[in-house]
């Protein structure tokens, strides 16, 4: 049986989770809930494996803008073209080999052609690590010469809600 | 290359008091809502968005067989 995405509790425990990356296990411990229940600016979705959290992913609504876009380009391209961000994801090392990752991705593609349908989306944008750029890769995203406004992120990763939907529709 | 106007100044040139220890998300764990393409971008991204020739990888088609509706 696939396991149940859901979104982030107030109540969830958060303190046990390790997924090896003290950087992944401290924003959720810390900032995921921050993030969503007082900013309202991201939503974490988690499975839960022997009651305990075994993965999540945080999602945003995004939007990749042009630097410098003439006021008439402005009126001839959709920019600032809405994209959804995956801004973390990860699961715990102690449950790895189970799919949580895998169902938490599929969880995100669905949420994008959900918001391309409700509200308008052109595509993800995954701010992978560097270890984790084949594992993205693998599915179709790729580099763009994208970068994160406010400086010095990880190159971006993009993949486009066209194809997503292609995929969900079938061969 | 040219800043977008949300594009932060470099570190060392930020001034002013710090806020006090809690009040802000570090930097490190912020998330990001705006990327930019550099200028003459424009057309050669929206030209990709357009084109539907692209096919998903097969391992995209498999991670989405279960969730199709």
């Amino acid at each position: 049986m696939e396991p149940e995405v859901r979104a982030l509790r107030r109540d969830d425990d958060r303190s046990a989770f390790r997924s090896g990356d003290p950087s992944l296990d401290v924003f959720f411990s810390q900032y995921a809930g921050q993030h969503q229940f007082k900013a309202s600016a991201s939503v974490t979705y988690v499975v839960e494996h022997d009651g305990r959290i075994g993965g999540y992913a945080t999602v945003t609504a995004a939007c990749i803008d042009i630097l410098e876009l003439p006021p008439e380009d402005r009126m001839r391209y959709p920019y600032p073209a809405p994209v959804l961000s995956l801004a973390r994801l990860a699961t715990d090392e102690r449950d790895r080999g189970r799919g949580i990752g895998r169902r938490l991705l599929t969880h995100v593609f669905v949420l994008a052609t959900k918001m391309s349908e409700e509200l308008g989306c052109v595509g993800v944008v995954v701010d992978s690590k560097a270890g984790a750029v084949s594992f993205y890769q693998r599915y179709g995203f790729k580099a763009r010469p994208l970068a994160e406004a406010a400086g010095d992120a990880p190159t971006p990763l993009f993949l486009k809600v066209g194809t997503i939907k292609k995929a969900l529709r079938g061969p | 290359m040219a800043r977008h106007p949300a594009q932060r100044p470099p570190a060392d040139s930020r001034s002013g008091p710090k806020k006090a220890e809690g009040s802000e998300i570090p930097r490190d764990h912020a998330i990001t809502r705006l990327y930019v393409l550099p200028a003459g971008s424009a057309g050669e991204f929206m030209a990709e968005l357009e084109d539907d020739t692209e096919e998903p990888t097969p391992e995209l088609r498999a991670l989405l067989r279960g969730a199709r509706g």
